[in-house]
């Protein structure tokens, strides 16, 4: 018995390494595997993403990338979470919903293993930009299929024509659609992608039931509102809270917010949330709703001491309430002063 | 008793002198402290053609042809200009010349805007004593007298068309109001002259012309259509549209344009709901339901019937129906976004949350209790006012010109806020002051009727209470019987019964040490509002930009630059008069009002291409532009330049518009070529080649080194950038330097009939030729 459990032990031995050495060669020759069955590994690979972009990382960027030639096209989109979240006016965010709804284009059309979408993270990877040299954003290149590709870390060189920059293809239509992408990574090379899907509350099938949903409810408030003499629609309570959120989202810069694509906080270099900028130049948007929050609760306070606190007939809760009211408007008063002069260095200047 | 009445009465009028003296002299900061002289760009226009106005009379005006400017097209400016701020001046000047005053034409421009400034004080009295009473009025006229937004258009010697077009807009809502209150027919007639003059003023008149019928189809939303109202809004649109389309700017554009549809579509609103109420009125309530139903249902049909079609025929166009111009409507952040000559005026850009406070001050933080005052107690008139303030505030934060119109309105609503709150506290006082009296009292006098300290007061006293400390009226009462006009004085069943709601919750005093801390606080903040606008009048608002100031660094007077009239006057008195002089187009009014020379673009940006090209003569390289400027036979151009002086608003840094505007026409000029592959605008060495091969480049820096060596004994160094410029031996050879102003401020070159023989290496100069030829 020892022997046979002696030659178990060996075969089992032997077992082993020969897996170990498959998987060695696999892993060496993957590079070298025949190009249809990496095409068929990224596809049931892409399969498991919702919009068909496979996440860039270094071991499927050597698999996949690197080599002499590849039977598909590679399309990268370059991103990175700190300029998306400072730089909203790049609109990254919809600029990569766009190039998802073009990888799921090509993934269902005819010529789907010719073109394949990944994105580079630089918080998962900076291989790939140090690799294509890109230092600005927006970045979606294009690798042709007959470009070698020695290394990862050696610098690769494209043409212009393959890179996807504000430079090349324009600002006018930025962020570019889903079109501009196929038209860039796929039909120019010929290779063709089925119609863009986009996805649209139209088409949901919920859609019908929700005009239905909305067209009963306005004509039963429509109903309402003239049987009951429109007693609710003309109700001063809701009109005056209407009237203070538009004088609230006007007096805090809001269109500002809206033209100048502000952010509504910005992180500084340690990664810190920073809601208030100080410096004449520029604002963001929460610091410019605080203080329309801040009018409205000095305002309000007031209209309170003045309309609803002589109303009550209990003297120690109007005594207190009322207290409230003014101490709340006075300290919104004197918060707006302070941040005002913490802004914009602005003191009142006395001449006597 | 009847002399207190006849005291109070006579104090309001004397607060109302002093608040009209209040607001002209605190715009007097410009003259005492510079001189009286016009300011900045536009007024310049305005005054060039008073001028033409006091000297060739009204019709000669109308039909001017000027051929100093845009040349060489010319333009037409009696038909292109909105002329009641110059008819208003050219009037005055009349008036007292007539009454053997000799006053110069210049010193009545300079000192038009701060007399209606004290007129627009009135107005707002006007306006909200319609809608409040009159203490609420003062307190408005008072916060419009010198509220900073205001002031900041209005200085004496700025002569733009704002400084009347704001007294003519609150003007007319003063009107309008009065009408929608009385219901006379006098008070319409005055309603139409005062848009008439309003239309004749300033663009700004289709603010009205929209807020009016927006106003109209609230009132009849709101169940407040009156005969009234009817009075006041009918007239205003049939013989206003007349009126404004019988003057030459705005010509047909009020009927064809779509901004003015909104009046159109409110006036036949108007009518059906008229007709509507009085069909009602006629029949039985079952006939009525019967008629209205079956006017219903077939609306319903035919409306249904329309929106498919149009639905149909939007859908087979392309672009489903909207042009840019329709979203322009939709969208008012468009055009600051995509069209360059709009987006490069600073005063069109959105305000930032800080400048609200700057200019409005506190008044931006009571607003909000004024809406809610207003809907505490819904009149015509605060309906109005809330309207108004909405509105106002919406398109305020669209262009930060507009927070002129937004100044009255917030000023109207801070001010019922505050008096409401103002009533209920000395109401407060007194009654914990003095012990209740007997609710018979109430009505005899302002004093008596006062909130009861106690729960135990009558129906009647507490009725009377909410009179004084809510309504605010208790002294505006007896200014309500005097105008006869105030809502107030002819109670509506509506308000009645709203009165009777109230009446059932009586009203109590708050405490007293409470009432006096809030009134400290409102003093403090008013005295606060106070100090802020004379600093703001005095200090920011009030530099001409013609002439400039700097302290001294010892503590000791000023530094004044001069510099702008001094090259005005080298040009007035060293060219030609038919001498053509080029410059960015900020400087055209100027140019052609104080050096009388023929300019090729001036601030009337009515053509863009012709701007694009002075843009692109400055953005090209020098023997391009020497060509560009011959072919429209410029003999003189000049450039303000800051860094010498550290004057920071100068052409090398307005010089990134002009490549956009330049851009936007010829596409051979592209910012990018201008900026550092980093999208950095720099003069440095650094600079992109283009940048510091351009036009605008050299005739700033032309023998900048050797200057400032000589001044700060650092070569080159510009003090507005704050670095050494890229290139520091700047040669010229299609421009020559013929005057160059004390501070560099301004510097003028004459365009070289031929250029110096070229030191260019001959292939390159083939290519200069060629272009020039091209």
């Amino acid at each position: 018995m020892p022997c046979v459990d002696k030659k178990s032990t060996t075969m089992k031995a032997t077992l082993i390494l020969c897996m170990m050495a498959l998987v060695a060669l696999s892993a060496s020759v993957s590079a070298t595997m025949a190009p249809s069955e990496l095409a068929s590994e990224l596809a049931s690979m892409r399969h498991q993403f919702r919009d068909a972009v496979i996440p860039l990382t270094d071991d499927l960027l050597q698999r996949f990338v690197v080599g002499r030639s590849r039977p598909y096209a590679v399309a990268i989109f370059f991103t990175a979470q700190q300029v998306v979240d400072s730089n909203p006016g790049l609109r990254l965010d919809d600029l990569r919903r766009e190039y998802g709804l073009a990888a799921k284009a090509f993934a269902s059309g005819p010529d789907a293993d010719k073109v394949f979408f990944f994105e580079a993270g630089l918080e998962v990877s900076q291989t790939p930009f140090g690799m294509l040299q890109v230092n600005a954003l927006p970045c979606v290149v294009r690798i042709p299929p007959g470009l070698a590709i020695t290394s990862t870390k050696a610098p690769l060189e494209l043409p212009r024509s393959e890179k996807m920059l504000p430079d090349t293809i324009g600002t006018r239509d930025y962020p570019w659609p889903a079109e501009t992408f196929v038209d860039f990574i796929g039909t120019r090379h010929g290779v063709t992608a089925a119609a863009v899907d986009r996805p649209s509350f139209v088409k949901s099938p919920m859609f019908p039931f929700v005009v239905l949903g909305a067209v009963v409810t306005v004509l039963y408030l429509a109903y309402k509102a003239l049987t009951t003499q429109m007693a609710l629609l003309r109700s001063p309570v809701l009109w005056a809270v209407l009237s203070l959120a538009v004088f609230w989202f006007s007096a805090s810069g809001g269109m500002y917010n809206i033209i100048r694509g502000v952010p509504f906080f910005i992180r500084d270099r340690n990664g810190k949330i920073q809601f208030f900028m100080t410096g004449r130049q520029g604002q963001l948007g929460a610091e410019g709703f605080t203080l329309g929050t801040l009018y409205l609760v000095a305002s309000c306070g007031l209209a309170f001491v003045t309309y609803l606190a002589p109303r009550i007939a209990s003297a120690p809760l109007r005594n207190l309430l009322s207290l409230l009211g003014a101490l709340m408007a006075a300290g919104s008063v004197y918060q707006t002063f302070t941040l005002w002069t913490m802004k914009t260095g602005y003191k009142h200047v006395f001449y006597f | 008793m009847r002399l207190f009445a006849k005291l109070g009465e006579a104090s309001k009028y004397l607060a109302l002198t002093g608040i009209c003296v209040l607001a002209f002299s605190i715009r007097l900061f410009s003259v005492v402290k510079y001189e009286s002289v016009i300011h900045e760009f536009d007024p310049y226009f305005n005054y060039r053609v008073t001028q033409f106005l006091t000297k060739e009379g009204f019709y000669e005006m109308w039909n001017w042809f000027d051929d100093r400017t845009w040349y060489p097209l010319g333009r037409v400016v009696g038909g292109t200009v909105y002329p009641g701020l110059i008819f208003t001046a050219g009037s005055i000047y009349r008036i007292l010349h007539f009454l053997n005053i000799p006053i110069h034409v210049q010193e009545v421009c300079v000192f038009t805007a701060p007399l209606f400034s004290a007129l627009c004080a009135l107005a707002c009295y006007g306006l909200v004593s319609q809608a409040r009473g009159s203490g609420a009025g003062l307190l408005a006229s008072l916060f419009v007298a010198i509220v900073p937004s205001y002031i900041s258009r209005s200085v004496a010697g700025s002569f733009d068309n704002e400084g009347v077009a704001i007294f003519a807009l609150v003007n007319v809502f003063y009107w309008f109001i009065k009408t929608v209150n009385s219901g006379r027919l006098s008070d319409a007639v005055v309603t139409v002259a005062a848009y008439g003059y309003m239309v004749l003023s300033w663009g700004g008149y289709s603010f009205i012309i929209n807020l009016l019928p927006l106003y109209c189809l609230a009132c009849i939303f709101f169940g407040r259509l009156t005969g009234r109202l009817y009075v006041a809004f009918a007239p205003l649109v049939a013989i206003g549209t007349a009126i404004s389309c019988s003057i030459p700017v705005v010509g047909f554009n009020a009927v064809l344009m779509s901004e003015h549809f909104g009046a159109f579509f409110a006036f036949v609103v108007l009518h059906v709901a008229l007709l509507v109420s009085y069909v009602r009125r006629m029949l039985s309530p079952r006939h009525f339901y019967v008629l209205a139903s079956g006017v219903v249902a077939a609306a319903l049909a035919v409306g249904g019937l329309v929106a498919s079609v149009v639905v149909a025929y939007v859908a087979k166009s392309p672009t489903l129906g909207w042009t840019g111009r329709s979203m322009t409507l939709l969208d008012p952040t468009y055009a600051s976004r995509f069209v360059p000559i709009i987006a490069s005026v600073s005063e069109h850009q959105p305000p930032q949350w800080s400048s609200y406070l700057m200019d409005l001050h506190v008044l931006v933080m009571l607003a909000p209790a004024g809406i809610l005052a207003c809907f505490s107690r819904l009149t015509d008139a605060t309906l109005f006012l809330v309207l108004y303030g909405l509105t106002a505030v919406y398109f305020s934060g669209v262009m930060i010109r507009l927070m002129l119109v937004l100044a009255p309105a917030v000023c109207c609503l801070a001010a019922v806020a505050l008096s409401d709150l103002l009533y209920v506290l000395n109401g407060s006082i007194r009654s914990r002051l003095s012990p209740p009296r007997p609710s018979a009292s109430s009505t005899t006098s302002t004093a008596t009727a006062t909130a009861p300290a106690t729960a135990a007061g009558s129906p009647a006293a507490a009725d009377g209470a909410v009179a004084a400390a809510v309504s605010g009226s208790a002294a505006g009462g007896k200014e309500a019987a005097d105008e006869g006009s105030s809502p107030a004085a002819k109670k509506k069943p509506r308000s009645k019964s709203s009165s009777k709601a109230a009446a059932a919750k009586p009203l109590y005093a708050l405490p007293i040490a409470l009432c006096i801390a809030l009134l400290a606080l409102v003093l403090a903040v008013l005295g606060l509002y106070v100090v802020h606008c004379i600093h703001a009048s005095a200090d920011m608002y009030s530099s001409p930009s013609v002439v400039l100031q700097s302290p001294r660094h010892d503590g000791n007077g000023y530094y004044v630059f001069d510099d702008f009239r001094e090259a005005y006057a080298w040009l007035r008195h060293n060219t030609h008069p038919d001498t053509k002089v080029a410059s960015w187009w900020d400087y055209g009014y100027q140019t052609t009002a104080m050096a009388n020379r023929t300019v090729i673009v001036d601030n009337n940006t009515w053509n863009t291409s012709h701007i694009a090209t002075v843009g692109r003569a400055m953005a090209s390289s020098e023997a391009k532009a020497w060509s560009i400027y011959r072919s429209l036979d410029v003999e003189y151009v000049f450039v303000v330049f800051g860094g010498l002086v550290g004057y920071p608003s100068d052409d090398i840094n307005k010089f990134l518009w002009m490549v956009r505007i330049g851009g936007g026409v010829y596409p051979e000029i592209k910012e990018k070529d201008y900026l550092t592959p980093d999208g950095d605008y720099r003069v440095d060495a650094h600079g992109a080649k283009t940048m510091l091969n351009s036009l605008m480049y050299k005739l700033s820096y032309y023998d900048y080194a050797e200057e400032s060596q000589l001044m700060m004994g650092q070569r080159g160094v510009d003090r507005v950038r704050g670095y050494q410029i890229g290139r520091l031996n700047v040669k010229l050879n299609y421009f020559e330097e013929v005057f160059t102003s004390q501070h560099w401020m301004m510097r003028i070159y004459r365009v070289r009939d031929r250029p110096l023989r070229d030191p260019l290496p001959r292939a390159k100069k083939g290519k200069a030729a060629a272009s020039r030829r091209g």
